[in-house]
């Protein structure tokens, strides 16, 4: 106890002192170029679509001298960010014709006055062209398959539209499957691996919530449907300093506002889901509302309609205020609640079949703006979200876990003459709580206390077509005093069409998320701590040490025509301090933690073809994942000193095409996936195990079911493929339209294999051909 | 043909080309792993200390079940004393756990001997399937001091073909005035055994272990010690051992179930998966020397 309070008191000064540094170094940076620049003006604000109030993200902003016969006067240029704020300092005081344009859209154009230390604020609302250049949109969209930039993706609603799902409701679930560096155990259970980290090493965030398990237990679905969403980051590795606590890779979604100009709505229903979805101004052009609902139908239509129980349902919901009590500012309060129950293993003996429950509750309140008093774009964010897993037979819980954590975060881009530095905080309070139970099951409890706090900056430096952006952490952990020190790199060169790109950063992740990895079914994730330096057990090897891991990776990307583009990337990523669940015989998850290294490395090669009416891509994946497991007990079962093997998600060849196009006036979408067998465990037999440990009579040794396995993850399953083709058309009537859908999933009924259970060795297959008609209903 | 045709055209031949090549190598079957043919798992210890012997059994299973009560008719388990040749046919007890598990006990009325080996065997009776082990009863061990200080005591356990197990050395103390309780403190030694020619020695902390029962008993019963010595009588000293034969030798001494649940880890049957250990408990009486005792701060009793 009296550790725990000194460990707590260190923590808070530490905490403290690192604030107030952080807080200094940040006034003194403004300070000092407010007075090298005191004489120049700023002019800022948020470029926004007149026809629905959304940010245009990429929009041109130019000043020029209005006096075009002075060929010396400066040109100042900036493009509006991904919330449509952009920011120009350190403008010569003078007359400038100012312009604002972006494709599609009529330009705008004013002529401003600015005065010696003047901040002057421009919001403006672009109204859409009367004559649509579907080519050059198209051409121009800034996303994209093959638009990876050392890393990161930028994933547009357009984009998940495109990829075909049983459902009318597009999803993002569906395309992060098509990525070649994501891989999935098959078409249920909502688990993502994104080149070669597990499903716990993901941060996933939604308008900055943190989400535990944001992916439905049907693999076509997640907590973010298309049509909620603006946008989506993913880096699959090289994150840069802004995230920190997983070791993988990062997936950012920003959902959209409301539209503050009138009311509009959408309807859809099929036989595995139906979705609502309105939004509308409350105070035209000031406060707007979005609201979203879906829940799935295939638990009860899946045995009627496809001849096979599909046990699964699911509900989510999502809404969202969006506020601009400014030109200078906007505020949104989002919330979510998703909620999945579902069957994944069979019933053992009599024993009725273990049902997996979870439920994720999410609150944030997002501030950005431009301050009046300082020359820095802002987003202040307060977070709190909420996950609980249970896992048992109807009714009842055999084993549950909880993590809450509620997170503040304030980011801030100092924008210089032609770079944006990006520096900001982050503090992190998390909860988690277990306890296990169940057949063959040791009662565990466990209550861990997480908490974190980090400082970034990232300024970023050119030098002609090179842009380097080294960004630093100081990260501290509650579950050690010293400062972790987390540097990171992103490189980008242009020249002459050709984007060569890098990235390079050291992670920790002091949260661990253990599954029970013999059984790729598995979906309970028991959310803990990694052990204190006071605790003493098998682990004390790594006490008080985060898993760590190291990234490396470089990518190039070219254009040579409008309508082609393609890109390859190379990745490396080194895991070390990792804890892996204890490999035991006994037929239940284990709390136990067996210390771990691995390192997965790769390559992603993508090739996309964007015309207008015309869309496809091909992407092709190679990952190489091996885990090394150390501990007395490798020694004593392997006779070796260190366990190597391919861990249960290292799917070596991964391929995906998607093809969309147009037909006597039907939208076709194809997308054709491939995936080489995964490892796996086979057991061989089943038995039990009494501990004989004295003079004892036998019934009362101590004593368990076993489960007699090969050598960990030595066989490989059959390989994946299936092919998933829709159809779609869309009727307008004045202001609504109606779409109606036709969708096959798994067209050629390939019998692809989800898991063998290990409790009964029986083969579970994914989906097969599945047939299914939608119905879409909006209005606008 | 117009270039967009041209593009949608090569896009569509694209896509086939890539699918029908990947479609060529792909085994939708998954390979069965051999059926493993050892047909039980035995657990138990055969021991003069009890007049029943019994063990545990578990049929090697394709599956895992929860069992069924007609499995233990058709197991048949059976001893012979391989020194007289005498089998004895055990009888079956099934219970059923509280989650459902049925378990397969076997038992038989009567009493191991020492320096005798068992064979143990367990046979499926439709196919005549046996898993047997054999084991031998080590023969009684004598327990001496090799040598005698107040920091360490040297125990030598001297027997052929053992090993000995969960030392524990047992403490019987008492306020020397007044009217208190009798209290006993057992200290674990386990791992602390080490093989010497003649058997096993242990090394009793005799001192350490002083202070730590003093201030156990100190702690159960009040701020009773003063700074002098000789409040406490040490009554009795015992050390208590599990004598087990030579085979029962889990890694580094110790019972950890999380890994011996390996098979191959403490096995010993035949055809099989499991261990069957064979051994008895010693208790040994030390008596110490009056100046040992008093040096570390006990005081010698004398009934």
């Amino acid at each position: 106890m009296q550790a725990a309070l000194i460990r707590y008191l260190r923590s808070s000064i530490i905490f403290m002192w690192g604030i107030s540094l952080f807080l200094i170094v940040s006034l003194v940076v403004v300070l000092s170029s407010e007075v090298s620049y005191a004489q120049s003006a700023t002019l800022g604000g948020i470029v926004t679509d007149s026809a629905d109030g959304q940010p245009l993200a990429g929009a041109t902003v130019m000043l020029r001298s209005a006096a075009s016969s002075q060929e010396d006067t400066p040109i100042y240029g900036a493009a509006a960010d991904a919330d449509g704020i952009y920011l120009i300092r350190n403008v010569t005081p003078g007359t400038y014709s100012l312009t604002i344009s972006y494709v599609g859209y009529e330009t705008f154009r004013d002529t401003l006055v600015l005065s010696p230390g003047e901040r002057e604020t421009r919001s403006v609302s672009l109204a859409r062209s009367e004559e649509q250049l579907d080519e050059v949109v198209v051409e121009a969209r800034e996303s994209g398959m093959a638009r990876v930039t050392a890393g990161h993706q930028r994933i547009t609603p357009e984009d998940i539209d495109l990829v075909p799902s049983p459902d009318i409701s597009a999803d993002l679930a569906n395309y992060l499957t098509s990525l070649p560096g994501v891989v999935t155990t098959g078409d249920r259970g909502g688990q993502f691996f994104v080149r070669g980290g597990e499903p716990s090493q993901n941060l996933v965030m939604l308008d900055g919530i943190i989400l535990y398990q944001p992916f439905h237990l049907i693999g076509f679905y997640s907590a973010f449907p298309s049509e909620i969403i603006d946008r989506v980051d993913v880096f699959a590795g090289g994150f840069g300093p802004k995230y920190a606590g997983r070791l993988s890779s990062v997936i950012d979604v920003a959902s959209r506002a409301g539209n503050n100009r009138r009311l509009a709505g959408l309807a859809s229903v099929s036989p595995f889901a139906g979705s609502v979805r309105i939004e509308g101004p409350v105070v035209a052009r000031k406060l707007s509302f979005i609201g979203s609902a879906r829940q799935s139908f295939v638990e009860r239509t899946g045995e009627r309609l496809y001849g096979e129980q599909l046990p699964f349902y699911f509900a989510d919901a999502f809404g969202k205020l969006h506020l601009r009590p400014g030109p200078r500012s906007t505020i949104s309060a989002s919330a979510i609640h998703t909620y999945d129950r579902g069957k994944l293993v069979e019933e053992i003996g009599g024993a009725e079949a273990q049902e997996i429950r979870y439920t994720n509750d999410g609150f944030g309140l997002r501030w950005l703006g431009l301050p009046r008093i300082l020359p820095v774009t802002t987003e202040l964010v307060a977070t709190h979200s909420n996950h609980s897993m249970e896992q048992g037979a109807p009714g009842e819980t055999a084993r549950e876990s909880e993590v809450r954590n509620t997170r503040i975060a304030l980011h801030a881009s100092f924008v210089g003459d032609s770079t944006v530095t990006v520096a900001g905080w982050e503090a992190v309070f998390s909860k988690a709580h277990n306890r296990l139970g169940g057949l063959f099951q040791n009662v565990e409890a466990s209550n861990s206390s997480l908490h974190s706090f980090g400082f970034y900056a990232e300024p970023e430096y050119r030098w002609r077509a090179l842009r380097i952006y080294p960004g630093l952490r100081l990260q501290f952990y509650s579950v050690r005093i010293d400062p972790y020190l987390e540097p990171r790199l992103r490189v980008e060169w242009d020249v002459g069409g050709h984007h060569l790109t890098g990235a390079a950063g050291v992670y920790n992740q002091q949260l661990v998320g253990l599954n029970d990895r013999r059984d790729p079914a598995s979906v309970f994730t028991v959310w803990a701590g990694i052990p204190r330096d006071n605790e003493s057990d098998d682990t004390e090897l790594l006490h008080g040490r985060l898993g760590q891991g190291v990234h490396a990776l470089v990518g190039y990307r070219s254009r040579p025509r409008p309508w082609i583009e393609y890109s390859v990337e190379a990745f490396y990523k080194r895991l070390t301090n990792l804890f892996v669940g204890e490999w035991t015989g006994f037929p239940r998850l284990t709390t136990r933690l067996q210390p771990a290294t691995g390192r997965t490395g790769g390559f992603e090669a993508r090739v996309e073809l964007k015309r207008a009416g015309f869309y496809g891509y091909v992407t092709y994946g190679y990952s190489n994942t091996l885990y090394s497991a150390i501990g007395r007990q490798i020694e004593l079962w392997y006779a070796t000193e260190q366990l190597d093997f391919r861990p249960g998600h290292d799917r070596r060849h991964q391929v995906n095409a998607l093809l969309s196009t147009s037909w006597r006036g039907f939208d076709v979408n194809l997308r054709w996936s491939f995936g080489s067998g995964l490892p796996y465990t086979r057991p061989l037999a089943f038995d039990g195990f009494a501990l004989v440990d004295d003079i004892k009579r036998a019934e009362d040794l101590e004593h368990s079911r076993r489960v007699i396995y090969e050598r960990p993850f030595s066989a490989v399953l059959p390989t994946y493929h299936r092919l998933d083709v829709s159809l779609a058309r869309t009727m307008h009537l004045g202001s609504a339209h109606v779409k109606l859908q036709a969708s096959v999933i798994n067209a050629y009924d390939r019998r692809n294999l989800f898991f063998v259970d290990v409790f009964t060795l029986k083969r579970k297959d994914q989906l097969p051909l599945l047939p299914s008609l939608g119905i879409e209903v909006a209005f606008n | 043909m117009n270039s967009l045709r041209r593009t949608r055209l090569h896009g569509i031949g694209f896509f086939c080309l890539v699918a029908a090549l990947l479609l060529t190598a792909c085994e939708e079957n998954l390979t069965v792993p051999e059926e493993l043919e050892m047909p039980f798992s035995m657990y138990g210890v055969i021991s003069p200390d009890l007049d029943t012997q019994s063990v545990r059994i578990y049929p090697v299973e394709p599956r895992l079940t929860l069992g069924d009560p007609d499995i233990a008719g058709e197991i048949r388990v059976s001893s012979t004393n391989m020194a007289t040749g005498e089998t004895t046919v055990w009888e079956d007890s099934v219970g059923i756990e509280e989650n459902g598990q049925h378990e397969y006990i076997y038992e038989a009325p009567f009493r191991a001997e020492h320096e005798t080996s068992y064979q143990i065997l367990a046979e499926r009776i439709s196919d005549g399937a046996r898993s047997v082990a054999t084991v031998r009863v080590p023969a009684p061990v004598t327990v001496r001091m090799a040598s005698v200080r107040p920091q360490g005591i040297d125990v030598i356990i001297v027997g052929d073909s053992i090993r000995v197990l969960k030392p524990i050395v047992a403490y019987v103390v008492r306020l020397a005035e007044g009217e208190f309780p009798v209290r006993r403190y057992e200290i674990p030694y386990q791992g602390e055994e080490e093989r010497v020619p003649d058997g096993w020695r242990i090394e009793i902390k005799f001192a350490r272990d002083a202070r730590k029962v003093q201030g156990l008993y100190n702690a159960e019963e009040g701020a009773l010690q003063g700074s002098n010595c000789g409040w406490l009588d040490l009554r009795e000293m015992n050390i208590n051992i599990l004598v087990g034969n030579a085979e029962w030798d889990p890694p580094d001494g110790a019972f950890s179930r999380d890994i011996l649940v390996q098979p191959g880890v403490l096995h010993n049957v035949e055809n099989g998966f499991g261990f069957i250990g064979a051994g008895f408990r010693a208790v040994e009486r030390l008596r110490l020397p009056r100046e040992v005792i008093e040096a570390v701060c006990f005081n010698f009793y004398s009934p």
